[in-house]
């Protein structure tokens, strides 16, 4: 009997029935902020209408809460950007040309609204629910990493178009955006089209849940690597969000990108607090490094959001417009950045932290 | 040898190019500086403080329509319906905005877009109805808000209209009755509460208007609504043995 042979019963033994993942932090704060968990116990709350007085307190505070994480999230990804070491050098365009492009971009959407602006909202309308598809993606795939059994490309790729189910619903069905942007209204109004996209649409929402499950008890049961709880949770919470909700509801979207911002940071800072402990001049406690780069998101996030579309005011465009073309070019600019950031395979310190089994 | 030597003024690609990114890395710097200080300074000089939190497209509309600026309220609401004119809800509160700024040719002709975009919907026959409103012709809009509700129940702003035409009906119980249906499918209503609290006054119980006059400078301090909270304070002070 060779050694590997003689402990894998053992192993075996010890496996526990559901694959919990293995946490960062510790299980209720993964299970709660990077999962999603605590977003669909408020959602059930505000859904419920049982509780107006939380209404009510989320309503009155609710812009501080956005600041404090959607804001800060978007600017999460240019502080990552900006003080990841070699950046400048490995990405030239994204860190040197890619903002002067944004700010001419941005500059010839207010010049040209009917022509160009309206056209970048739908364009970061139909790009957002795609970035939160693939961070839910990225989360599953981070844990299953973690958990130390790896996945195939074909696991992958189902694990995939699991996660992209929602976005494909929120494609066939957002006002303005996605199919309705692409597609000519004639075309969308004739009845043989719409059904088809309701009939799309409707098996959208049902793999978006389906979809998970099914891939869960499938590895559960089969023998395979196994889906950790945790990462069907991310999965599921997406699509709570994008697909069981009204995406257009002002109040339940905000309460949406709260979260989705509040999993980002999360896992962000944690990354950037993995890299700094590791450098070998660092004398700062984790703590230290975790508040200093929130810090700087949060000042970024400030002066994104609530300063600079007070300059296009003094140019002499309305704030409605400086507002709405501000922040469907810094979503934009996110989602470009966030594509290189978090390339799994590519990032060296995306993948020490997902390698780490201890937290 | 002498193939491998550049003449002086062709610098490599590679140099070449990073200098180009440096350049464009410095402009957009400068930019984006430029554009922090001006909106801190517009700010800080138009309204001595620093830029709040919201991030609502309307806040400068309805701030110019509180004061009175109804050539402001106008640029703003034709800015948000230039830019954003496929979202149905947002041309739509374009819509009555203008209306409300004097500018009812301009508000019929985005009603008239979103009812394009959307033949029949119930939302199009309450911001109809809304718009009926602000130009005091209040059986129509009375009508409008019924046929919105008759399609969708659930409609807030469809209660919440109707309301707002019973109470300049005087017709207290029936803008109540509304206004709690409005606040029930939607407890966020910042201008329910205060059309509430409008009702209660009206009908002598200045104790439960101060309560919702309360709820409503929570959602949304306005300058009016605080002055009704003030206004009913001081009745039910009065009031109390």
């Amino acid at each position: 009997m060779t050694a590997v042979g003689a402990t894998a019963p053992a192993a075996a033994l010890r496996r526990p029935a559901v694959d919990p993942g293995q946490p960062f932090v510790g299980f209720t704060f993964d299970y709660l902020v990077i999962g999603g968990g605590f977003s669909l116990l408020v959602l059930a709350l505000l859904q419920s209408g049982t509780a107006p007085s939380v209404t009510v307190f989320l309503k009155e505070h609710l812009w501080t809460f956005v600041l404090l994480s959607n804001s800060a999230h978007f600017a999460g990804s240019t502080v990552r950007l900006y003080t990841r070491r070699g950046s400048f050098r490995d990405l030239p365009f994204l860190t040197m040309g890619l903002p002067l492009v944004s700010l001419a971009v941005l500059a010839l959407g207010l010049v040209f609204p009917g022509a160009l602006g309206q056209n970048l909202l739908s364009l970061y309308l139909t790009w957002s629910p795609y970035h939160y598809s693939a961070q839910a993606y990225g989360i599953a795939v981070l844990y299953c990493y973690r958990s130390g059994v790896p996945w195939d490309e074909a696991e992958k790729r189902w694990l995939r178009l699991a996660c992209f189910a929602p976005f494909l619903y929120s494609f066939l069905t957002i006002p303005g955006a996605g199919m309705a942007w692409l597609m000519p209204a004639a075309a969308l109004a004739d009845p043989a089209a719409a059904a088809m996209r309701g009939f799309a649409a409707t098996a959208a929402q049902i793999a978006s849940f389906a979809a998970p499950l099914a891939l869960f008890f499938r590895h559960q049961l089969g023998g395979r690597a196994r889906l950790p709880l945790i990462s069907l949770l991310a999965v599921l919470a997406n699509a709570v969000w994008l697909v069981m909700l009204s995406y257009q509801v002002a109040m339940v979207l905000a309460v949406i990108t709260i979260f989705h911002g509040l999993q980002y940071l999360a896992i962000l800072t944690i990354v950037h607090v993995k890299e700094q402990m590791k450098r070998a001049d660092n004398r700062a406690p984790a703590w230290r490094h975790a508040a200093g780069f929130y810090a700087r998101c949060l000042g970024l996030g400030y002066l994104l959001f609530q300063v600079w579309p007070h300059a296009f005011v003094l140019a002499g465009f309305s704030y409605a417009e400086s507002l709405l073309l501000v922040i469907a070019v810094i979503n934009i600019h996110h989602f470009i950045v966030d594509a290189f950031i978090w390339r799994l395979r590519r990032d060296p310190s995306y993948a020490a932290v997902a390698a780490g089994r201890s937290p | 040898m002498g193939r491998d030597l550049l003449p002086m003024s062709a610098a490599p690609p590679a140099l070449r190019a990073e200098t180009l990114y440096r350049l464009a890395f410095g402009l957009g710097l400068l930019i984006a500086v430029a554009c922090f200080v001006a909106g801190l300074a517009q700010v800080a000089v138009s309204e001595r403080r620093l830029p709040g939190l919201a991030m609502d497209p309307l806040i400068a509309a309805r701030d110019a329509l509180a004061r009175g600026d109804k050539a402001a309220a106008g640029r703003e609401y034709r800015g948000l319906a230039a830019v954003n004119s496929r979202d149905m809800d947002l041309l739509l509160q374009a819509a009555e905005g203008l209306v409300r700024a004097g500018d009812a040719a301009g508000g019929a002709e985005l009603i008239g877009r979103a009812w394009a975009m959307n033949p029949g919907h119930p939302r199009v026959q309450t911001s109809l109805g809304w718009a009926l409103y602000w130009t005091k012709r209040y059986d129509e809009a009375a009508a409008r808000f019924e046929i919105a509700l008759r399609a969708d129940p659930r409609d807030v702003r469809a209660h919440a209209g109707l309301a707002e035409v019973r109470l300049e009906q005087q017709r207290y119980p029936e803008a109540e009755a509304s206004l709690l249906r409005a606040l029930e499918l939607d407890p966020t209503n910042g201008s329910a509460h205060n059309s509430l609290g409008v009702a209660y006054a009206l009908t002598g119980r200045p104790q439960r208007a101060v309560e919702e006059f309360g709820i409503a400078v929570r959602l949304s301090p306005t300058p009016d609504i605080l002055a009704n909270l003030e206004r009913a304070r001081g009745e039910a002070a009065r009031r109390q043995p």
